[in-house]
């Protein structure tokens, strides 16, 4: 049993979700801010028509901003059926994980709560977050990454 | 099995025939409250309570379908004329419905139906037809082989809504057989096999009767080893042979049977008693020339149709700006004519999507038979409720909204409006009171009148309260000004505080909730001892709004026209400080100025000339200061997601015409929070 993922960094680490909740990959699009907004949303994008809220991963996780921000990749996932992108330092790719390889007891890693961890993963030779993108995004408090 | 996502499916497709059912049903029991005698009203409750218990077993909800099939017990005696209809057997009925539709609601938001306890009302069920059933119980004296044949008898025996289908069969001139199939004595889920074959059999047949039945009864899985299907049939005797050629199955044998020797005596009896009642049943099932389509679905047709319209017209202005550079005057022209064609076509899809939006009102007004029923029942009231325009269409989304503010004008005038039957006498007035409810579409807007004949409010009392509360001087009573603050909020005059309304909170409400959130208007007659109207006036849709669009910075903003008065310039010298608070005179009222910038958490860049919007709430005004206007447009309403309106100073986000992205500012919380 394997099962795809999308493969991204944000900082030194490894993260993945499942193709599942992927729609699309975008790259320099146009992202407009949104007054008064908390700091992880980085503004909206106009997808097919519709208004996207874009999460900046880095400010999610606690992580200094870097200079080119808005010239990043988005990743565009489907939760309950809202849209949301996810502003990230790089997509690397698509990636066939197998079940077995998977560790789903993960109590908590980098400082990332045990909800937000779906497994970890070893793929060759390197460690993998595979995030639980929903908890992740409707989190409201502060998350932070230890470096 | 069924697979998780098929489950869902059918659970969609079950509440919404059960919701439809449960509709009719509820009507069709206060009509025949009001015709106790009409046998065919008898029967068409009987029927819906059946394929509501039907379609609850077939999916598993055992407390829904026990509790139904109590129902159909007491109809089922009704219908046999051994006990009648009575006032508290029609409270128990009545309390049991309710219940069903309690159980749907839970079933809808995911819960399971044994979360409840329906014993309680089971039991009053069985109370009010107890003494037949004892009168029942098999005597212990009979033979047993006379026993068993009665009671096969009993059981083939056709009921009225079985013996109705064998005559619909016939005028479809369809043959009518006994299928006796035998299951392997080693099966080990008989039941199962026996669903399978009914199913089976359903897709090419009309199942009459199965016995045993297959409501997921008590029976024991034994009991399906050989299991009876009645069908009738405009197949070949060959299709029906292959439809139940399964595993395990060891013999199908079909007999064909005389369809008139089995459908006379049910002919007769409705012949004899149905006549009376065929002019009542105006419930009878509509023709079906509709599918049902899940509203997610129209939901993002809708929004596909957004985007087109978008879309359109960045086109046309692109057409526009080609042909205003003069190149070739012909492909102008083929443009031109390409554009305006495009135009019909996606103002025709639009048009059409709106429709798909659109729900009949009856949705509501089916349920206020029985608000009124009940309501004048307990406060002692005898009134009629009369009802017009009840196929009138409106948007989905503002039917969601709409029962509660309805409801609350109904019982007020149930309340405070319809006088007790001696007081109407000694006014000259029929001892009943009505009530009427009606709605209709004028131009782009739906009206709703809620009226009724009774003492009307008092004018006088009002003019009192408004004098005490300071709101009004002496002498100035001009009858619109006195009527408007019964919309006021906090403004009420019924001496008593009674369970219903009369709390304070009454008209205010609903004006608010018609006002804002539903863009609507609401206006109020009264006239002393003749009764009073109250009047709704409605949009069509929520979806599309009519808003003027601002800037700010780098940011566009809308604002509902209908929550403004007006766009004014207003110069610095204009802007009074009032404890530091900015305040401007608009038409002779101080109103205070609100700068979006800093609203938006900006710095606020201040000019000799400002660009003000008024805006209003209820009473509240405000003067909106924005860098620019831009212009005013139709614009389609998108929810905003939750994480960009944590200030919650937006009601909704859209997209124009060249992907630029609008806030629509939410100026009821806008100006609550100054």
């Amino acid at each position: 049993m394997e099962y795809r993922y999308v493969l991204f960094r944000v900082g030194e680490v490894r993260y993945a979700i499942n193709l599942e909740y992927a729609v699309q990959i975008f790259r320099n699009q146009n992202i407009l801010d949104v007054p008064r907004a908390p700091r992880y949303v980085e503004g909206v994008i106009n997808v097919r028509g519709g208004v996207v809220p874009v999460i900046n991963m880095r400010e999610r996780f606690g992580l200094p901003r870097e200079e080119n921000e808005k010239k990043k990749r988005i990743v565009v996932i489907r939760i309950d059926d809202h849209l949301y992108g996810l502003l990230v330092d790089d997509v690397r790719e698509i990636v066939e994980i197998k079940e077995e390889t998977v560790d789903r007891n993960v109590t908590s890693v980098f400082g990332l709560r045990k909800n937000m961890i779906d497994g970890i993963a070893k793929l060759n030779n390197k460690l993998i977050i595979i995030l639980s993108i929903k908890e992740v995004v409707n989190s409201k408090g502060e998350i932070k990454i230890a470096k | 099995m069924i697979a998780g996502i098929d489950e869902k499916k059918l659970k969609r497709a079950f509440l919404d025939e059960v919701e439809e059912i449960l509709e009719h049903l509820d009507q069709a029991l206060l009509e025949l409250e009001k015709q106790p005698d009409n046998t065919e009203l008898l029967n068409e409750v009987f029927r819906f309570i059946h394929s509501l218990k039907s379609e609850a077993a077939m999916l598993g909800f055992t407390s829904l379908s026990g509790l139904a099939h109590k129902i159909e017990d007491v109809f089922d005696k009704l219908r046999n004329r051994e006990m009648s209809i009575t006032q508290v057997l029609m409270d128990t009925i009545l309390s049991a419905t309710d219940q069903l539709h309690e159980i749907i609601s839970v079933i809808e938001k995911g819960g399971r139906d044994d979360d409840f306890n329906v014993a309680e009302i089971v039991n009053l069920l069985k109370s009010a037809c107890g003494e037949t059933i004892t009168l029942e119980v098999s005597k212990e004296d009979v033979d047993e082989p006379v026993r068993k044949r009665i009671e096969f008898e009993k059981r083939h025996e056709f009921s009225c809504f079985e013996k109705e289908q064998l005559i619909e069969a016939g005028e479809r001139k369809e043959e009518f057989y006994r299928l006796t199939c035998r299951i392997d004595d080693e099966c080990p889920m008989k039941y199962a096999r026996a669903y399978l074959l009914h199913n089976n059999l359903e897709k090419i047949v009309n199942v009459v009767k199965a016995i045993p039945s297959m409501d997921l009864e008590q029976e024991s899985d034994e009991n399906y080893a050989t299991i009876v299907f009645y069908i009738t049939a405009s197949c070949d005797e060959k299709e029906i042979y292959k439809a139940v050629e399964i595993d395990q199955v060891q013999k199908a044998e079909l007999l064909k049977l005389d369809l008139s020797e089995y459908m006379l005596p049910g002919r007769k009896d409705t012949e004899q008693n149905g006549r009376a009642g065929t002019a009542a049943l105006s419930l009878k099932r509509v023709e079906r020339n509709s599918i049902r389509v899940g509203t997610k679905k129209l939901d993002e047709l809708w929004s596909l149709v957004g985007e087109l319209i978008i879309n359109k017209s960045q086109l046309s202005k692109i057409a526009k700006i080609i042909n205003s550079l003069n190149i070739n005057p012909a492909m102008s022209e083929t443009v031109e004519a390409a554009v305006d064609k495009l135009d019909k076509i996606t103002d025709g899809i639009q048009q059409a999507m709106m429709e798909t939006r659109m729900v009949p009102i009856s949705v509501i007004f089916n349920k206020l038979p029985r608000l009124v029923r009940d309501l004048s029942k307990k406060l002692g009231k005898n009134v009629k409720l009369t009802i017009t325009g009840e196929e009138t269409e409106i948007d989905r989304s503002i039917v969601e909204q709409l029962s509660e503010p309805i409801t609350h004008i109904i019982r007020n005038s149930l309340d405070h409006g319809i006088e007790f039957s001696d007081v109407r006498v000694a006014k000259s007035k029929p001892s009943e009171g009505t009530i009427t409810v009606s709605a209709s579409q004028e131009g782009g807007n739906i009206i709703l009148q809620i009226s009724d004949d009774g003492s009307g409010f008092d004018l006088k009392k009002i003019e009192e309260k408004a004098l005490e509360k300071g709101l009004i001087t002496n002498g100035d009573t001009a009858y619109d000004k006195i009527v408007r603050f019964i919309f006021l909020p906090g403004f009420s005059t019924k001496d008593e505080v009674t369970d219903l309304s009369g709390r304070g909170v009454g008209m205010d409400v609903v004006a608010t909730k018609i006002k804002d959130e539903l863009h609507g208007d609401v206006s109020l007659n009264t006239d002393p001892d003749k009764g009073s109207t109250v009047t709704i006036t409605l949009p069509l849709t929520l979806t599309i709004l009519n808003a003027v669009i601002i800037r700010s910075r780098d940011h566009l903003y809308a604002i509902p026209v209908n929550k403004t008065e007006e766009t004014v310039e207003v110069l610095n010298t204009e802007i009074r400080y009032d404890n530091g608070r900015a305040m401007y005179n608009y038409r002779d009222e101080e109103v205070p100025v609100i700068y979006l910038d800093s609203l938006l958490g900006k710095r606020v860049s201040r000019g000799e000339e400002n660009y003000g919007v008024i805006i209003r709430h209820g009473s509240m005004k405000g003067c909106l200061f924005v860098d620019m206007l831009v212009e005013e447009l139709d614009i389609v309403i998108k929810p905003i997601d939750d994480i960009l309106n944590s200030k919650h100073l937006f009601s909704g986000i859209s997209v124009l015409g060249d992907g630029s992205i609008v806030y629509i500012l939410d100026t009821s919380s806008i100006l609550e929070r100054l």
